[in-house]
């Protein structure tokens, strides 16, 4: 390089922009296997929830008593439930319920989490101790009792569900949240950045926050299987989503009896498969999301 | 040329009697049990344009310093003066325009950048919060102080984990330099660097101060490192302050026992050389019971009694050359010699 060169500095080819530790993390995210297995399964549910209308011709909650306990097959896919139900309309409307409740409940201990966590971690002291003590104690708290004790003040249903599970389950994120604030706020980067004058909010948002997003994200990931199990055995136990809308959790409770366990398979095999995968392949993406952006990968 | 700028330059920092104190707690209540007291009493004064060394040990509370002057730790006592103006006592729009004048580089060029921020956002990031809004105007400065510390402009679109220690480093100077400070704190600002690498960024700053006229404050544990790039240099230990002078005096004609022994420590490169090594026992006390007295004297092979009671005073004891210690006469007096008292004062002494 010459002199003259300092007017040429952007050669076309040097201009190109450095990958971001996002960039470098999706990368590897799509050549995790079995991450991509997952998210495959995972999108395919969701599509099927989604465009259930056109994907069967039946109401999932209509009645049809001349049709009862059908087996599969004859114009019936999965055959018929007791009272004549298509499962296979059933199954694929209950996905709506059970993949909406496990994201709106995982969203709301989420933020729950990251804004207790991050309070705690970034004020520190007297504050702090209040709420992780708080985190404490809800962590204490028996989540079938208090479950129990909502679904019979506030009764049953699909929202309860959301709001119980969400609240309930921010405490681990909470706890991740506040652990990485604390160090993070130590860092040589946060500290150049208060010398320069930038404000405790834009500190947060900028170098706080933005650091975090990835391991929010995977237990986020790993929050929303646990929260669609949650329904299910809530539902199950009949606390959770009410009949006549289908959840795979109550789907489930409905194929209790021995009769059913012995005789009908098709009612009970079809939801326990639904959420068997769905939970799998959702903790399928959040192990390549925590492969992804862990640090020691991260070059 | 440089007796002028003696006589022009004046004082732009002067720090009196500061203290920070770490506070302990313990149990529900958190009370206050004890202090670790990391910096306790130090005054000294930079002058405008010249480079001041800080030494000592690590834990001896020197990064603390530089934290307290930044305004990044809360000061227990004492007082930090920056052009005439009391930096404590700033606040809101003030103390930014102040954030403005003084600057830090850090010691660990991997946890001083924000690993999701492209490096020209980081450098940008002053100068945005400093009222700077139009993005052409960050940019072009973003690429004149990348061009400064010897980075190519398009660097800027690159994210801090595509460079090495010493790039690194060059970038955590350019964000300094953007701002246009007139004092930058260098705490440690080679120590994590190769030997090779470490002269380049000397090198650099020593440019960069010719050419901006920066005041430095120079935080380090390397001796040789200081003797090149500072212009007077001051001895810490155990958040005390126990010498200072210019940096010839200081090298050449040690007077504190803790100077002579950190400066008998010097590697010598040359194998035929015999030296003494004053090798100091025990370890640096802990800054929650410093010792009584001179807090030296557990460790100081020269000790008498007085100073196991009797705090030395920091004073000038020869002409711009100040110390702590009782055994060193004020103007005139005898320089207490380590090597003459070694028989005397059980002295372990390592031929090099």
């Amino acid at each position: 390089m010459t002199t003259a060169a300092t007017t040429d500095l952007f050669p076309a080819e040097r201009v190109e922009r450095g990958e971001s530790p996002f960039t470098k993390a999706r990368k590897r995210f799509f050549r995790h296997r079995l991450a991509m297995v997952g998210l495959v399964i995972l999108t395919t549910m969701i599509l099927m929830a989604l465009f259930a209308p056109l994907l069967t011709q039946y109401s999932p909650i209509e009645i049809n008593l001349t049709n009862m306990s059908q087996p599969p097959g004859n114009g019936h896919l999965l055959g018929t439930d007791t009272t004549g139900r298509d499962v296979w309309a059933r199954i694929l409307y209950a996905g709506r319920v059970s993949l909406s409740v496990g994201l709106v409940a995982v969203t709301l201990s989420t933020l729950i989490g990251v804004l207790i966590g991050g309070l705690a971690g970034y004020a520190g002291g007297r504050l702090d101790m209040l709420l992780m003590r708080f985190t404490d104690m809800v962590m204490t708290f028996p989540s079938l009792v208090i479950i129990i004790t909502v679904a019979s003040v506030l009764g049953p249903s699909i929202y309860n569900t959301m709001l119980v599970i969400g609240m309930l389950t921010w405490t681990g994120t909470a706890r991740l949240v506040r652990g990485q604030i604390l160090s993070l706020r130590e860092q040589q980067f946060v500290l150049a950045a208060r010398s320069m004058g930038v404000a405790p909010r834009s500190i947060m948002s900028k170098h706080l926050l933005s650091n975090v997003v990835s391991s929010v994200t995977v237990a986020a990931t790993f929050g929303m299987a646990s929260a669609i199990l949650q329904e299910a055995s809530l539902s199950f136990l009949g606390l959770g989503v009410q009949s006549p809308t289908p959840s795979w959790g109550n789907m489930l409770r409905d194929a209790q009896t021995l009769s059913i366990l012995e005789g009908m398979p098709w009612l009970w095999l079809s939801p326990g498969i639904m959420i068997a995968l769905a939970v799998l392949s959702i903790n399928f993406i959040g192990d390549g999301l925590r492969d992804a952006v862990d640090p020691r990968s991260l070059k | 040329m440089s007796v002028q700028m003696n006589v022009a330059s004046k004082d732009l920092l002067a720090v009196n009697d500061l203290k920070t104190y770490f506070p302990i707690r313990a149990g529900v209540f958190q009370r206050v049990v004890a202090n670790v007291k990391a910096v306790d009493g130090v005054s000294f004064a930079v002058r405008e344009g010249e480079t001041f060394g800080l030494v000592g040990e690590s834990g001896c509370g020197k990064t603390t310093i530089s934290r307290t002057i930044l305004r990044l730790q809360k000061a227990t006592a004492g007082n930090v003066f920056f052009d005439g103006e009391d930096v404590f006592a700033k606040k809101g729009k003030d103390l930014t325009a102040l954030r403005r004048q003084m600057q830090i580089v850090f010691q660990d060029p991997y946890a001083s950048l924000d690993p999701r921020m492209p490096v020209g956002d980081i450098i940008a990031e002053g100068l945005l919060i400093q009222g700077m809004k139009e993005a052409d105007a960050r940019n072009k400065i973003v690429q004149e102080m990348l061009d400064k510390v010897g980075l190519n402009p398009y660097h800027a679109h690159r994210y801090p984990h595509e460079f090495s220690g010493g790039q690194r480093q060059r970038i955590g100077i350019a964000r300094a330099l953007a701002l246009q400070p007139k004092f930058i704190i260098c705490d440690e600002p080679v120590s994590a660097l190769d030997v090779s690498i470490q002269s380049q960024i000397l090198n650099l700053l020593k440019s960069l101060q010719k050419e901006f006229g920066i005041t430095y404050l120079f935080v380090a544990h390397d001796l040789s490192v200081v003797e090149h790039i500072s212009d007077r240099v001051g001895v810490m230990y155990l958040g005390k302050m126990v010498e200072m002078s210019s940096r010839e005096k200081l090298f050449r004609t040690p007077l504190h026992p803790y100077t002579q022994a950190l400066l008998s420590a010097i590697p010598v490169a040359d194998p035929r050389r015999k030296r003494d090594r004053i090798v100091l026992t025990g370890e640096i006390p802990s800054p929650v019971n410093p010792p009584s007295g001179c807090r030296f004297h557990p460790r100081c092979p020269l000790a008498i009694d007085r100073c196991k009671v009797d705090e030395p005073v920091f004073e000038e004891k020869r002409g711009g050359h100040w110390a702590a210690c009782h055994l060193v006469e004020r103007v005139g007096g005898a320089t207490p010699d380590l090597q003459s008292h070694k028989a005397a004062a059980n002295i372990a002494a390592v031929p090099a």
